[in-house]
């Protein structure tokens, strides 16, 4: 191709990249706009106001709703409860899938298709079913999970009313809820990983871990740091649902979270001031913690490559 | 490791067994003082009450044309936000990324109410625009995509500028067909959380011809005269079917890329 | 071809949206009125006589007609929706008020005072009892009208008693009979004695309180009362019960009903709504119900369940059919069906023994002999005034759960969150 031919055709792109890719930007940004940001902008606004929904006027407060919020024990439970979810939850539904993927992987092609169906299944049923199913499961008196440990000579928790074990129950679940997706993930990562770097590691004498451990794993790294983050985003959404149905926060605020903390003072309450307050101090902690891992991502697979 | 394997999937998927073992199980056992999985009087009767008592198949109607909806609306926004902040040479993408991506961070209980007073403004309550149009966009999902799009190697993208195609017939043509696993993953995950999907539908779909599976659903469940377990059981195991169906063709066609892209490299 | 259809659809669902918010002008005589009831009426929980109600009504009223819509999550899920239906400015004509949110409602929605029909409808006002129709007062003014009305009843599992050595002719009719028949339940069974209802509300507690000769609210209304003497007795009984002597089963709402139709407990107190549940759903048990027990020789007390309706109609014409709508479900006829329903008890009370009404019902269902029997006993169910009532009744709900972890006992826990509580009253 001749140069010059070349040239133009680049120019003529770069010239008109600019509109038209901000005018693919504009249907996404848009609809942003209208049913995200400005919900978000007055819900900051709503939170410098008490209201409860239906009266006519906006009271102003000032930082009212916020200093309330830092003083209260339930939004620091909330806060620890969420910790430990989002620690929880990034750690099992992270290695767990990984786990699960590189093994069936290894099986014969025509077993791995039923593998990979039912791994996957728990991500079809909707969560509020699945928190009715598991409900019956961790029955403390003959629910499934206390009958098992019985036979192995463990009384179970009270998984659901017992307030060291409340939070752990919502954990499990929102777990269980995530690792088919998580799961199909590392597939797909896993199988974009060339084989015979593996097969070659394995002519080297290494062993089956090792071969993961040096291999894959590093390899397996944009994966995994993908994973890691939209479970660590999606945590206090995901841990929603299930407060909501098995424990409502309780017993004593022991299993609350910033999502249904959020949800608990805007419609259990109807103090919508208080609860943007919550949401937006939901939204921060979370946005900041993120773009501290981008960050720190970033360098490291900038490192790598 | 198949040992392994197996026992992962017994525990993973003991959940679904025992939501099918209730469906098909008379009142009395689903009460039964003791775990048993299987019933000792097989019963359909749950299944006719589940869609006697709900108008089960315009849910699923509703349900499909929602999510289906949502799906699309969303792939087709994600797409083209994701290709220009990864592939286009605008101003400020990082910070249009940056703006798409802090999406993902928002409770929606903060959108909720205020989306819900527009809707209701615009006559859209109880509608499939209601339903829709205000998740027609997900900050996942063009993060997800832009991820995607920015391992696509240079060369390809370039080499279609130097055909003289525009930024257009380069997305569909080139980005979007060596994407189409990503798309695809996207995709499945954007319709199994709208098939899921409970508390915008309860909200803006108060008919109860317009409501959906999940919402729709709720009929059997009332802490003051008592939950029906049975009939819930067996509304919820049909209603995964879909959800399943879909994700069974997704992925055989998702695993035939990854093959082939595998093949190629 | 299939997207112009999808086409098609939306505009067919927009023009189905627009004409249901369409409201007939006033004077539109000819043109029928459509009012929305909201209810709590599942398929097990009255949803069929609910719809019969409807027919009937329009039957005789050819110039209204009922959308009528459920909700789920019961009274409190009702209400959530309300408000946002009512910050758009769209609530439904009429809906059911849980009596513990009656005060918040009344307090905080535009509704319709109900007082001045009491000239036009004399009548409708004379066949309802003064002490029902209070429940739907506040200092004197009428926000609603009483319709569902529910005692809390004990439940118990004939065949356990039997196999504890006790007679189920005798159920427990004081706490102290409780314990002493729990003991020989646990030795013989072992098996749990009793499990006290602990949803996402506080009619137990209130229940105890009331019975142990409390009140949950002074009269005044500017403090709670669970910090008194008596409240506290009543949770350290249960406290203790739960913790010390494991009588009774600490456990969330669902598990406890699951536990006791399973036949893993004994006794179970919780609403007669529940009744007709309990009775098909049972696993190869006979129930039967008591009173609940009483505080040794002090007179029975519970709270009173169940619902008021409130007009949140702002046209003229729709608040006249809506009020048609709720004298037609209080009619003999209307309660009827609907106690058949719910197993709620008639807010009319002398329909209970009239054989063209409901005496058949209550003689085919001697579960509901306890209900009845508890009626002329019922108190409020206090629902706490101010706007931030509803937070002070999370704050009761969330003193029961640490009473029953047990951790402290409920003197401290009881006294603490009263002073909480007490300083959201409205002063």
């Amino acid at each position: 191709m001749p140069f010059a031919r070349a040239q133009v055709a680049r120019a003529r792109w770069r010239r008109s990249a600019v509109l038209t890719g901000t005018l693919y930007l504009m249907p996404a940004a848009l609809l942003t706009g209208v049913f995200i940001y400005w919900p978000l902008v007055a819900s900051l606004v709503l939170s410098f106001h008490e209201w409860n929904l239906v009266s006519p006027t906006w009271t102003p407060v000032g930082w009212q709703n916020y200093i309330e919020l830092f003083a209260s024990r339930p939004f620091w439970l909330a806060v620890v409860n969420t910790g430990k979810a989002a620690a929880a939850l990034t750690l099992l539904a992270v290695l767990i899938p990984m786990a699960l993927a590189a093994m069936v992987l290894r099986v014969s092609p025509q077993i791995r298709n039923l593998y990979r169906v039912v791994l996957f299944s728990p991500s079809v049923i909707s969560m509020a079913i699945a928190c009715a199913v598991w409900l019956w499961i961790y029955h403390p008196l003959y629910g499934v999970l206390n009958t098992v440990l019985r036979l192995v000579g463990i009384e179970g928790p009270r998984w659901l009313s017992s307030g060291d074990w409340a939070i752990w129950g919502i954990i499990n679940v929102t777990v269980w809820k995530s690792l088919g997706y998580n799961f199909v993930l590392f597939i797909a990562g896993l199988l974009m990983i060339p084989s015979e770097m593996q097969e070659a590691a394995r002519v080297d004498g290494a062993t089956e871990w090792q071969a993961f451990r040096h291999v894959t794993f590093p390899l397996l790294a944009p994966t995994t740091l993908f994973v890691f983050l939209t479970t660590f985003i999606l945590a206090p959404q995901n841990l929603f649902v299930p407060t909501q149905i098995l424990t409502h926060g309780g017993p004593n605020e022991a299993s609350n979270n910033l999502g249904y903390l959020v949800y608990q003072l805007g419609f259990e309450y109807f103090r919508a001031g208080y609860a943007s307050a919550a949401a937006m101090v939901t939204f921060l902690l979370f946005l900041g913690l993120t773009a501290l891992q981008f960050y720190l991502a970033e360098r490291r697979i900038h490192y790598e490559s | 490791m198949h040992g392994l394997l197996c026992l992962a999937c017994a525990l993973i998927v003991f959940p679904l067994f025992w939501m099918l073992s209730t469906a098909v199980k008379p009142p009395q056992e689903i009460f039964a003082g003791t775990f048993r999985l299987s019933p000792e009087r097989f019963t359909l009767e749950n299944f006719r009450a589940a869609m006697t008592a709900v108008p089960i198949v315009r849910l699923f109607v509703n349900s499909l044309v929602v999510a289906f909806g949502v799906t699309v609306a969303q792939a087709v926004t994600s797409i083209l936000a994701a290709y220009a902040c990864a592939l286009m040479p605008i101003p400020g993408r990082n910070v249009w990324f940056a703006f798409f991506v802090a999406t993902m961070m928002i409770p929606f209980q903060v959108t909720m109410i205020p989306n819900y007073l527009l809707v209701s403004k615009l006559e859209l309550l109880n509608t499939y625009t209601g339903l829709i149009v205000p998740q027609a966009v997900t900050g996942f999902g063009i993060f997800m995509l832009r991820q995607a799009f920015r391992s696509l190697p240079r060369s390809l993208v370039e080499a279609s500028v130097l055909d003289g195609a525009n930024s257009w017939q380069t997305l569909w043509r080139v980005v979007v067909p060596a994407n189409r696993t990503a798309i695809a993953a996207v995709s499945i995950l954007f319709f199994i959380n709208t098939w899921n999907q409970y508390l915008w539908p309860l909200l803006v779909a108060t008919d109860r011809s317009m409501k959906t599976l999940p919402v729709g659903m709720q009929e059997f469940v009332n802490l003051e005269g008592g939950t029906m377990w049975g009939p819930l059981m067996a509304a919820a195991s049909m209603a995964i079917l879909p959800a399943l169906v879909a994700y069974l063709l997704a992925q055989r066609y998702i695993l035939e890329s990854f093959v082939t892209a595998g093949l190629k490299e | 071809m299939h997207w112009r259809k999808m086409g098609r659809r939306f505009l067919f669902t927009l023009a189905l949206g627009a004409s249901l918010v369409a409201l007939p002008a006033p004077g539109w005589a000819a043109s029928p009125v459509t009012i929305e009831y909201w209810h709590i009426n599942s398929p097990t929980f009255g949803g069929p006589a609910l719809k019969e109600l409807v027919s009937r009504f329009e039957a005789k009223h050819p110039d209204v007609k009922v959308a009528e819509k459920f909700q789920p999550g019961v009274y409190t899920g009702l209400m959530q929706q309300l408000q946002v239906a009512l910050a758009a400015k769209r609530p439904p004509a009429v809906a059911q008020i849980g009596y513990n949110l009656l005060a918040y409602a009344a307090g905080q929605f535009p509704h319709v005072i109900l007082d001045k029909y009491r000239q036009s409808d004399p009548a409708f006002f004379k066949g309802i009892p003064d002490n029902i129709m209070a429940l739907g007062q506040f200092s004197g003014v009428q926000h609603g009208i009483p319709f569902g009305v529910s005692t809390p009843v004990l439940y118990y599992n004939a065949d356990l008693f039997k196999a504890a050595g006790l007679n189920p002719d005798q159920p427990p009719q004081t706490w102290d009979d409780v314990q002493r028949m729990g003991q020989a339940i646990k030795q013989k069974t072992g098996k749990f004695a009793i499990y006290l209802q602990q949803p996402n509300d506080d009619w137990m507690e209130q229940t105890l309180i009331w019975g142990n000769g409390g009140r949950p609210l002074s009269e005044d209304g500017k403090r709670v009362g669970w910090d008194s003497p008596q409240a506290i007795e009543a949770f350290q009984m249960w406290q203790d019960m739960a913790n010390k002597s494991k009588l009774a089963a600490n456990m969330t709402w669902e598990e406890g009903i699951q536990a006791f139709l399973s036949g893993h407990v004994a006794m179970c107190i919780t609403t007669i709504g529940r009744q007709e549940h309990m009775r098909k759903n049972a696993n190869n048990f006979q129930v039967r119900t008591a009173p609940v027990p009483r505080f040794g020789n002090k007179a029975l007390a519970t709270a009173t369940g169940g619902n008021a309706l409130i007009i949140f109609a702002t046209d003229p014409a729709q608040e006249r059919a809506a009020w048609e709508w709720i004298k037609y479900l209080l009619s003999p006829e209307g309660a009827t069906i609907w106690t058949k329903g719910t197993g709620y008890l008639p807010p009319r009370a002398e329909i209970a023994s009239d054989p063209t009404y409901l005496k058949p019902f209550f003689d085919e269902n001697p579960l509901m002999q306890a209900s009845l029997a508890t009626f002329p006993y019922a108190k409020p169910w206090v629902s706490f005034p101010g706007p931030r009532g509803l937070e002070i009744t999370k704050i009761f709900i969330k003193a029961r759960e640490e009473t029953l972890e047990g951790k402290r006992p409920a003197e401290a826990i009881l006294k603490e969150t009263a002073q909480q509580a007490n300083a959201l009253l409205p002063r």
